[in-house]
C-alpha cells in the first residue's frame, strides 16, 4: 500500500520542480497587500491540488486500473493509499512553500514579507480536504475524465465559498445563531477550536473514505 | 537458460502422417532400443524438453513414455527420468524375431499382389542372399 | 490440489454480450491456450479469473481457493501479463522496481535483475520510450521475478515481431515445471500449435470445445474432397463445411470413422487456425 503512495510520487517527480519553482513565483508576486495574505494558501493550494490531480489523472488512463488491480492488493488498499496521499501531497506543498518562504525572508528579499502562519496552514488543510472528500468518491465511481468537470467546479467553488461566507457573517451579525456562535467561538480556547476543527475534517475524510470505498469495491473493469 | 544434452538418439516426427504423434514416437524409439542404437541404461530426454525439442505437447511425450513404459522398452525412476530398461537378450531376440517376420509377410503379400510365384520368390531370395 | 484453475459454470452479463456457462480446469505442470475470435469473451473470462470483473454466477477456484475470499494471496502467487499497458509509462525500470518490489512477498531481487540484463532493458529510460516489445519484456520480468505458480496472460505476443515471439515462448517453456501452470489467451494460433498443452476454444461467450492438443489434433481432421463427394449422410460429420468451385473442404471431429467409411476423401492433422476457422464458420451458420 504504501508502494502505490511511492508510486505516485515516483510518476511525478517533474511536479516537484514545478511545485517549487511555482511557490517561489507567487510568493513573489502577491506582493500587494490585498493579495499578499493569500500567497501562502494560494501557492500551497495550487501545488496540492496539482499533485493530487496528476496521481489521479495517471491512474486513470490506459488500463492503468487492470493492471493495479492485479497487484496483490485489495481494493481497500487501492482506495487507502489514495486518501493517505493526499495528505502527503498536502504537508509536502506546505511545507516546501513555507520553506521557500522564510529562505527568501531571510536572504533579504523584500517578499514575501510574512512566514507562513497557522492559519495559512489551518485553510490550506481544511479547504484541501474539504474538497477531496467531496471529489473522491466521484472519482472512484466515475473515473477521472468524468470526474474532473465536476471537480472544477468544487475547485472554484472553493474560491469563492470563503469570501461568501465571511460577508454573510458580517451582514447578519445581528441574527441570534451568529452571536451565539460567536460568543462559543470566543469562550473557547483556541487549542479547542482546532482540535475540533481536525476532528470535523477527519471525520469528513473518513465517511468520504468509506463512500469511495464502497464504490470502488463494485466497479467492474 | 537451455539446457541441451547430447542424445543419441533420432526422433522425426511427420504431420502428415496417418500414425498418431505418440505412436510415431514409440515406434521411433523402441526400434532404436531394439538395434541397439540406445544402449540399456541409456537415459532419455525429460518428457518436457523431448516435447520442447520436437514443439509437440508433454502430453503427447507422456503418453508415449507411459507406452514405452507398458511394453517394457524403458523405465521411468522418480526424480532421476527415464532410462531403457534392461533388455532380456532373450526376448530382445524373440521381439526382433517378430519384426523379422512381419517384415517377411509384408514382403510374402506384396509377392502376390503382383502375381510373383514362390519358385520365383525363393529365386530372389537365393540370389539376395549371395549378394548382400 | 491438482487443478491450478478450476472453473465451473462460470456467467457474466453485460450489454449485448453474455458468457455462459463457462466451465474448464487446468492442470498442475501443463499450458492452456484459449482461442478465439475477437469479442468472443476471451478477455472477459481473464478477468473474472483475476477479478477485475464480478461474476453473476459460477465457482472460480485459483490453486483451490475461491479467487475472490483469497484474492490478495492468489494474486502474490501469480503473473498477470497484460498487453497495452501504460502504467509504467512515466516510470523508468528502476523506479518501478522500487514500487513493484514490496508488493510481491517472495520477491526475487537477483531475478529481476538477471532478466532485466537478459533482456537488455534500458534501466534509466521512461518506460513510454521504450518500443512494444521492450514493454512486453518489462511485464515479463516483472510477472517472473516473483515466484509466480501461474502465469495469466492476455494476448502477450500480438504486435510483437516472430523473433520475439519465439523468444517469448521460449521464456514460458523455461517457466514450465510439473508445479506451474501456464493461461494465455491468444488468436495467434501458432503460438498455441508450439506450446499449447491443452486449448479452450470460445467463441460468442461458450465454450465450443475444451481438450488436450493431442486429442484435438488426434481425432479432429481437415477433411478434403470433390464436389461430388458430398453426400448429407457425410454433411451430419462435417463442421464448418465450405463448398468451393473445386471441391469442399470441412472439419471433422471423429477422424477414424471418416477415414474408414470414404477412403477417397483427403484427411489432414489440423492445425490451431484451422480448428479455430472451421469451429467459427460453424457458429456462424447455426446462428
Amino acid at each position: 500500500m504504501y508502494s502505490l503512495i511511492l508510486k505516485d510520487i515516483l510518476i511525478q517527480k517533474k511536479m516537484i520542480w514545478f511545485a517549487i519553482g511555482y511557490s517561489v513565483f507567487i510568493l513573489f508576486s502577491f506582493n500587494s497587500p490585498a493579495f499578499a495574505d493569500a500567497a501562502y494558501i494560494m501557492g500551497a493550494m495550487m501545488s496540492s491540488y496539482l499533485f493530487i490531480m496528476g496521481a489521479c489523472a495517471y491512474e486513470g488512463k490506459g488500463n492503468g486500473e487492470m493492471i493495479l488491480n492485479s497487484f496483490p492488493l485489495r481494493r481497500k488498499d487501492v482506495v487507502r493509499s489514495r486518501y493517505i496521499s493526499i495528505f502527503v501531497f498536502m504537508f509536502f506543498s506546505l511545507a516546501v512553500i513555507g520553506a521557500l518562504g522564510a529562505i527568501m525572508k531571510s536572504i533579504g528579499l523584500p517578499y514575501p514579507q510574512n512566514y507562513i502562519s497557522m492559519s495559512d496552514v489551518m485553510g490550506v488543510v481544511a479547504s484541501l480536504l474539504i474538497v477531496s472528500a467531496i471529489y473522491l468518491p466521484f472519482y472512484y465511481k466515475f473515473g477521472y475524465i468524468r470526474a474532473r468537470v465536476f471537480n472544477m467546479i468544487m475547485f472554484l467553488i472553493f474560491f469563492f465559498v470563503p469570501t461568501y461566507l465571511v460577508n454573510y457573517i458580517k451582514e447578519n451579525s445581528e441574527k441570534e445563531i451568529v452571536i451565539q456562535l460567536a460568543n462559543i467561538l470566543q469562550t473557547m480556547p483556541v487549542w479547542q477550536i482546532v482540535f475540533l476543527g481536525i476532528i470535523l475534517m477527519l471525520t469528513l475524510m473518513f465517511i468520504s473514505y468509506l463512500i469511495s470505498l464502497s464504490v470502488y469495491k463494485k466497479r467492474d473493469f | 537458460m537451455y539446457k541441451h544434452r547430447g542424445y543419441f538418439m533420432n526422433i522425426i516426427i511427420s504431420n502428415s502422417s496417418v500414425e498418431a504423434i505418440y505412436v510415431q514416437i514409440v515406434h521411433q524409439i523402441r526400434k532404436q532400443i531394439l538395434t541397439g542404437d540406445l544402449y540399456e541404461g541409456e537415459a532419455l530426454p525429460s518428457i518436457r524438453s523431448l516435447a520442447r525439442e520436437l514443439q509437440i505437447s508433454v502430453i503427447t511425450t507422456k503418453h508415449a513414455y507411459e507406452e514405452l513404459e507398458r511394453e517394457g522398452m524403458i523405465e521411468t525412476v522418480r526424480g532421476k527420468g527415464s532410462f531403457v530398461a534392461r533388455q532380456n537378450k532373450e526376448l530382445l531376440r524373440e521381439k526382433r524375431r517378430n519384426i523379422l517376420e512381419g517384415k517377411l509377410a509384408d514382403v510374402i503379400q506384396e509377392a502376390r499382389l503382383l502375381k510373383i510365384t514362390r519358385k520365383e520368390l525363393q529365386e530372389m531370395l537365393d540370389v539376395l542372399l549371395e549378394e548382400v | 490440489m491438482d487443478n491450478i484453475i478450476e472453473v465451473k459454470g462460470l456467467k457474466k452479463k453485460y450489454e449485448g454480450f453474455s458468457l455462459q456457462d463457462i466451465s474448464f480446469n487446468l492442470k498442475k505442470g501443463y499450458i492452456m491456450g484459449f482461442i478465439g475470435p475477437n469479442g468472443a469473451g476471451k478477455t472477459t473470462t481473464i478477468k473474472l479469473l483475476m477479478n477485475l470483473l464480478k461474476k453473476d454466477g459460477g465457482e472460480i477456484k485459483i490453486f483451490g481457493q475461491d479467487n475472490v475470499r483469497y484474492e490478495k494471496s492468489i494474486k502474490d502467487r501469480i503473473g498477470f501479463v497484460y498487453d497495452n499497458s501504460e502504467f509504467y509509462d512515466e516510470l523508468n525500470i528502476r523506479d518501478v522496481k522500487r514500487f513493484v518490489a514490496p508488493l510481491y512477498s517472495r520477491w526475487d531481487n537477483k531475478a529481476f535483475e538477471e532478466y532485466i540484463k537478459t533482456f537488455n532493458l534500458p534501466v534509466k529510460k521512461k518506460v513510454k520510450d521504450f518500443s512494444k516489445g521492450m514493454k512486453m519484456k518489462l511485464s515479463l520480468a516483472l510477472a517472473l521475478s516473483h515466484h509466480a505458480e501461474l502465469l495469466i496472460m492476455d494476448e502477450p505476443t500480438s504486435g510483437l515481431d516472430p523473433v520475439f515471439r519465439q523468444e517469448f515462448l521460449d521464456i514460458i517453456q523455461d517457466f514450465m515445471d510439473e508445479s506451474k501452470g501456464v493461461l494465455f489467451s491468444s488468436h495467434i494460433t501458432s503460438d498455441l500449435d508450439k506450446i499449447a498443452d491443452y486449448v479452450t476454444f470460445i467463441n460468442n461467450g461458450s465454450i465450443v470445445l475444451t481438450s488436450s492438443k493431442e486429442e484435438v489434433m488426434e481425432k479432429y481432421g481437415v477433411v478434403k474432397g470433390g464436389k461430388d463427394d458430398i453426400n448429407d449422410d457425410l454433411r451430419q460429420k462435417l463442421i464448418g463445411l465450405h463448398e468451393g468451385k473445386f471441391g469442399f473442404e470441412a472439419l471433422t471431429s471423429d477422424v477414424d470413422s471418416i477415414r474408414t467409411r470414404y477412403k477417397n476423401l483427403v484427411v489432414e492433422r489440423p492445425t490451431m487456425e484451422d480448428i479455430m476457422l472451421y469451429l467459427v464458420r460453424e457458429g456462424k451458420g447455426n446462428v
